[in-house]
């Protein structure tokens, strides 16, 4: 049942990316509503299916790789949704969309057992710790989208052209929208790994790389803030983060053994 | 960060941006070797002397800035509660690692002890730990069916299922099919060659398969640990069980006994719920897999992760403070203009 839930929202959300592809191509503002409404429908039963596979399982649906790559593209259109709301900004709507296809695609090639959780992560931390984390991760991944976007369109337009400057905003709004999520996530990370092991520090390759993808979002709000990093420099380092950030989350099961490393 | 001007050259430099971003850079690039080595070998970074300096130097940088910040630029409270966040986590985690310390102790059950063992040397606990019980918990098996998984050769069949007891399985067109009659998690031979469970421990899953095929029925036991085994008259039909036990709770119960305090009680040590007392915290770490005699505790005295956590309190709130006001700014959209 899970599993059909999350195909009918994933052919919902390559609908509605096919559709607004059509519509920013042709210029048909009705094509454009019904891939809005595509969207919220995908939305939908995705949330459905998350809520659907925690009471089947009766634990939070956030341990296994599968589960996390589910949870991260339902974060991503979450974050589409929060900035459509703040600021219509419908640009976002194509590159959100193929993050959270592509998140998805990767959870069908995952395995999508649900095993039993071991006794480390019985915990009401795994839910606020997993889900800050992934609204963060959403936030800056749709930020890195722009960043690519703004490369592109800098060979184009002239710097400080409205349209450049437009990009860079929104940015910079995700990257302050996620970051505190980030900061969330991680604190509650730690205060987690307190209560487990008793030790809220321990260096292990993913708090390390975590704390490092932390430090360059600090680098960035820093230059942004302070030197006026504006241009294709802010967006190289937007790009980084989120490379850092991809790695923090799937790079360090892969390479770094450690507590984290779940399949 | 704006008054550069005030103060003399080495302080304008302590304090400066542009110590904290090379700083910044330097700490990031550290962390990131440090995460590449080996387990063993990472303490060559994060414990050293240099790393140390690292950090201190940030610390003071930050401090020097935010000091700064307070006397000269009182309107960025956000940003001065996150800055302050910073440096009560570090100051916090300089007390862990200076009068912090952590050991780990053995309790066999009906054992008590004041003592536990950090490195090389013994330290004493101002009241006595006693192991009352020991138990371990198994999440239940065969609830969602037993993963099997057979085959039939000269049909070059093959299906991996989810089993339940007492229902019959055809095996497509092969005319074999067959029922799983029988689990027993700890199986063994008795002297009389009889299949026995001897304990609720999943200690040799072993599930019992009636097999009714062309060539007549058999009945056929086949284990999870042994896959190879399977004592059966018919070699044209193989099985495998897939079953991995899983272990659900790890459970000391322990009696703290303190006569100098008057207190005397017996709680819990699981996963996620240490025992805390006196500043002094146990965290279930091992256990005896054989026999479940005894248990390993890890003991933890840690009197800066409360500044700790308050500096984590701190940082979230001046980060949202800082940041979640801009969100309502509004900015232009040019595509929106135009049309």
């Amino acid at each position: 049942m899970t599993d059909l839930l999350l195909k009918v929202s994933f052919s919902a959300y390559i609908s509605a990316a096919f559709l607004a592809v059509f519509s920013s191509a042709s210029g048909k503002s009705a094509i454009q509503r019904a891939a809005g409404i595509l969207l919220r429908a995908g939305f939908l039963f995705h949330s459905g299916m998350i809520l659907l596979r925690w009471h089947a399982a009766g634990r939070p649906p956030f341990a296994s790789m599968y589960e996390a790559l589910v949870l991260f593209s339902w974060a991503i259109v979450a974050v589409y949704f929060v900035f459509d709301a703040l600021y219509r900004a419908k640009i976002l709507f194509i590159p959100a969309l193929i993050l959270a296809l592509c998140m998805l695609l990767g959870a069908f090639f995952g395995d999508s057992a649900m095993k039993p959780l071991v006794p480390a992560l019985q915990s009401p931390w795994i839910s606020i710790h997993v889900v800050t984390y992934f609204i963060g991760y959403g936030s800056l991944s749709v930020a890195f989208m722009l960043g690519l976007l703004y490369l592109v369109y800098r060979k184009q337009h002239s710097a400080g052209s409205d349209q450049l400057r437009y990009i860079d905003t929104l940015m910079y709004r995700l990257i302050i929208f996620g970051f505190p999520f980030l900061t969330i996530g991680m604190t509650t990370g730690s205060a987690w790994a307190d209560v487990a092991w008793g030790t809220y520090w321990g260096w292990d390759p993913k708090e390390t790389c975590s704390l490092i993808t932390w430090l360059v979002y600090v680098v960035y709000l820093h230059m942004r803030v302070l030197r006026g990093w504006k241009d294709s420099k802010a967006a190289w380092l937007c790009i980084i983060g989120f490379l850092v950030t991809l790695f923090t989350f799937i790079g360090v099961n892969f390479i770094l053994p450690g507590l984290h490393s779940y399949n | 960060m704006k008054n550069e001007t005030h103060g003399n050259p080495f302080w304008r430099m302590i304090k400066s941006i542009r110590l904290a971003l090379v700083l910044l850079w330097a700490i990031i690039v550290a962390s990131f070797i440090g995460a590449l080595l080996p387990t063993e070998q990472q303490p060559l970074v994060y414990s050293s002397l240099w790393f140390f300096c690292l950090v201190g130097l940030f610390a003071l940088n930050l401090l020097t800035c935010s000091i700064d910040r307070i006397f000269f630029n009182r309107r960025r409270i956000g940003s001065t509660i996150t800055h302050a966040a910073v440096l009560v986590i570090l100051a916090g985690s300089l007390i862990s690692v200076l009068f912090g310390f952590r050991g780990h102790m053995e309790l066999s059950e009906g054992q008590g002890s004041d003592r536990f063992i950090d490195g090389d040397k013994a330290r004493g606990l101002p009241f006595k730990v006693t192991l009352e019980d020991f138990s371990l918990q198994w999440y239940e098996t065969g609830q969602n069916g037993f993963p099997v998984r057979v085959r039939v050769d000269d049909a070059g069949f093959k299906a991996s299922l989810r089993v339940q007891l007492n229902a019959t399985y055809p095996l497509g067109k092969t005319g074999y099919s067959f029922v799983a009659i029988k689990y027993l998690p700890h199986f063994i031979f008795n002297e009389d060659h009889a299949a026995v469970n001897v304990s609720d421990q999943p200690k040799n899953p072993a599930l019992l398969v009636r097999i009714t095929g062309p060539g007549g029925g058999e009945d056929r036991w086949i284990f999870s640990l042994h896959p190879d085994l399977q004592m059966g008259g018919d070699p044209n039909i193989r099985f495998r069980f897939d079953l991995e036990p899983q272990i659900k709770e790890f459970r000391s119960t322990v009696k703290v006994s303190d006569p100098s305090r008057g207190a005397d009680f017996t709680r819990d040590i699981k996963v996620n719920t240490p025992l805390e007392y006196r500043g002094y915290t146990f965290y279930q770490s091992r256990y005896d897999s054989e026999g479940l005699a005894w248990t390993g505790l890890d003991v933890v005295y840690d009197p800066g992760v409360k500044i700790v956590f308050l500096g984590f309190i701190l940082l979230n709130f001046g980060i949202i403070v800082i940041f979640y006001p801009k969100l309502k700014a509004s900015f232009v959209n040019p595509q929106r203009e135009k049309t």
